[in-house]
């Protein structure tokens, strides 16, 4: 079950790249990179140092960011990849944010507009070309706070690409996985999915967007975008001992990918 | 000496049984296996089942729809354990059915039943959270390398976990394997235990990594070169529970339903009668529930757990 983790991770981290070198006219041009519902990841640590071009805005709950930035600004390397300066953790035993250069880690509750648009306003530039990650983070909103939230953002920004990763419910007529996994997870962890089964097929999901979309799930993206040897590699990493199961898991987990106002490729 | 019909009760409670008690069942099954040869021949009329996979309440509510085995005959195909939270008590239930009615139930291996996975999937750490160590487990594995690797009703229908074997063209070859010993990477033993049917035109290589695709050129082949009708074969989940291939002459029985707690499927098994019809049963997962009658919460569990 670990490819389930591998091809979430994979898949976004090579969509973003992708899109960095080849969709932007330039390799010099400025790029923001925003992730909304950012949670404990450090994606950001590898493409800041990577690309020269980007600034990344992470952004989540305040007790998420509280939790996140604490453990960057005490950690020696964190504060060396990401450039922190300034007071030394013995000052503060907790820290609310983290502001550099090109990395910014705010507190936002992402579907209160009163909050995400004067953050957004002050620390991003709605002219540059700018990347918009959500990774399970729609799932998890009432269908209006996410329409809300995708309208917001794509007026904010007039050139814009947005990577979204999400668990589907499924459409087929005797598909159960969506309503199991509701009835799981609302048992297990109080966690509730409220549009896994109304954005519950590919198309439904990429619909949402405005703009163009391209969508495919990660059972296709197993067999299509990795090359033999990635997937041979795979095996010897965790053996497999069905395909029947993880082509039902894959199936019902997407990324989506959309642009919108894009200017023409050079 | 003790009592059986105590043992079993206890069992489809999901209740605990003592170390001891799991020796000794095992060593009596052991006794009784030994004696059955690598295919078995068995009467109709029959009731087929699939994969179960420590998914004890369904493997009740399965013996429920199907008559049970107080008054019917069944053929398990393998994969008693793993993946499910009760394959100790799946795999002893049977096992003690095969003692108190030792010629209505007829126990096949599937490649679940091996050290090796058994390590990987679930039912080795069942076992050590359980019993707070491995012995139980070892008693098990002891019995999996006893189980017989096919069986033949009334001649005409071959049944086995996986499927066939370029090594295997007549069933007459099973039955020169040494099949006492853990499950081999390869050759025909694992073959029996691993292939899978596919739109294929001959062998070819499983993306499993262990046994082999055949196609309807293969079945056709086997059919008649031992003058049978159907293969009935489990190993793959089937989401309407069964699957007919090839004109009729390979099924896919499953018979995990909501296999994993979290697929969705329904569950099949497949009754041959006297004059050879088929007849399915369908049937789906029933919520599970502890001693206690607790619902058990199924993604508690790592192995259980979703990508978000």
């Amino acid at each position: 079950m670990n490819y389930g983790t591998y091809l979430r991770t994979v898949s976004i981290d090579l969509k973003l790249a992708h899109w960095l070198k080849n969709e932007l006219g330039s390799a010099h041009d400025k790029v923001q990179v925003i992730n909304l519902g950012c949670g404990s990841d450090l994606r950001m640590l590898s493409f800041l140092a990577s690309y020269s071009n980007i600034e990344w805005i992470d952004l989540d709950y305040e007790e998420v960011v509280t939790f996140k930035a604490t453990i960057l600004q005490n950690n020696a390397k964190f504060r060396a990849a990401l450039r922190i300066e300034g007071k030394r953790p013995e000052d503060s035993p907790s820290f609310e944010n983290v502001i550099t250069g090109r990395y910014k880690l705010l507190p936002c509750n992402i579907i209160d507009n009163e909050q995400l648009t004067p953050i957004l306003r002050q620390y991003s530039n709605s002219d540059v070309p700018t990347v918009i990650l959500t990774e399970c983070v729609l799932c998890y909103l009432d269908e209006t706070k996410a329409s809300d939230l995708i309208t917001t953002i794509t007026n904010i920004y007039k050139d814009g690409y947005w990577i979204s990763y999400d668990p589907i419910g499924g459409s087929g007529s005797n598909d159960r996985f969506g309503s199991i996994m509701q009835d799981n997870l609302r048992e297990s962890r109080q966690l509730n999915m409220p549009t896994l089964m109304v954005f519950n097929s590919e198309d439904k999901y990429k619909d949402r967007f405005p703009g163009t979309s391209y969508i495919e799930t990660m059972w296709d993206y197993y067999q299509n975008q990795l090359d033999e040897a990635e997937r041979q590699r795979l095996k010897t990493l965790q053996f497999l001992d069905e395909i029947e199961e993880l082509q039902v898991i894959f199936s019902h987990y997407v990324i989506c990918c959309t642009s919108w106002n894009f200017k023409p490729s050079h | 000496m003790m009592k059986l019909d105590e043992v079993i009760e206890t069992l489809r409670q999901g209740k605990h049984v003592d170390e001891d008690t799991i020796y000794r069942l095992c060593d009596m099954v052991q006794e009784l296996l030994m004696n059955e040869s690598n295919v078995t021949h068995v009467d109709t009329p029959v009731t087929i089942c699939g994969d179960i996979h420590g998914q004890l309440h369904d493997l009740l509510t399965l013996f429920e729809k199907s008559g049970g085995v107080e008054k019917n005959r069944y053929i398990f195909l393998g994969d008693f354990v793993d993946r499910g939270f009760y394959s100790l008590e799946s795999f002893l239930l049977l096992v003690c059915y095969k003692l108190r009615y030792p010629d209505r139930i007829v126990l096949i291996r599937g490649n679940h039943e091996t050290r090796q996975i058994t390590k990987v999937y679930g039912f080795y750490d069942e076992v050590v959270r359980k019993y707070g160590n491995s012995n139980v487990w070892r008693y098990c594995c002891e019995v999996f390398d006893y189980l017989p690797l096919g069986a033949i009703v009334n001649n005409k229908v071959f049944c086995v976990h996986g499927g066939l074997s370029p090594d295997v063209l007549s069933v007459n070859e099973i039955r020169t394997i040494d099949r006492k010993k853990e499950v081999p990477h390869e050759g025909a033993m694992c073959d029996l235990l691993w292939s899978d049917p596919e739109d294929v035109d001959t062998w070819s290589l499983s993306p499993r990594g262990a046994g082999f695709l055949f196609g309807q050129n293969e079945v056709d082949k086997f059919l008649h070169t031992n003058n049978v009708e159907l293969v009935a074969r489990a190993h793959q989940l089937v989401m309407e529970g069964y699957k007919e291939m090839f004109d009729g002459g390979l099924v896919t029985v499953w018979s995990a339903p909501n296999y994993c707690y979290r697929c969705g499927n329904v569950a099949a098994v497949l009754r041959i009668d006297d004059d050879m019809t088929k007849d399915y049963t369908i049937f789906e997962a029933v919520q599970a529930r502890d001693s206690g009658g607790n619902v058990i919460i199924p993604t508690k569990k790592p192995q259980m757990d979703y990508f978000l």
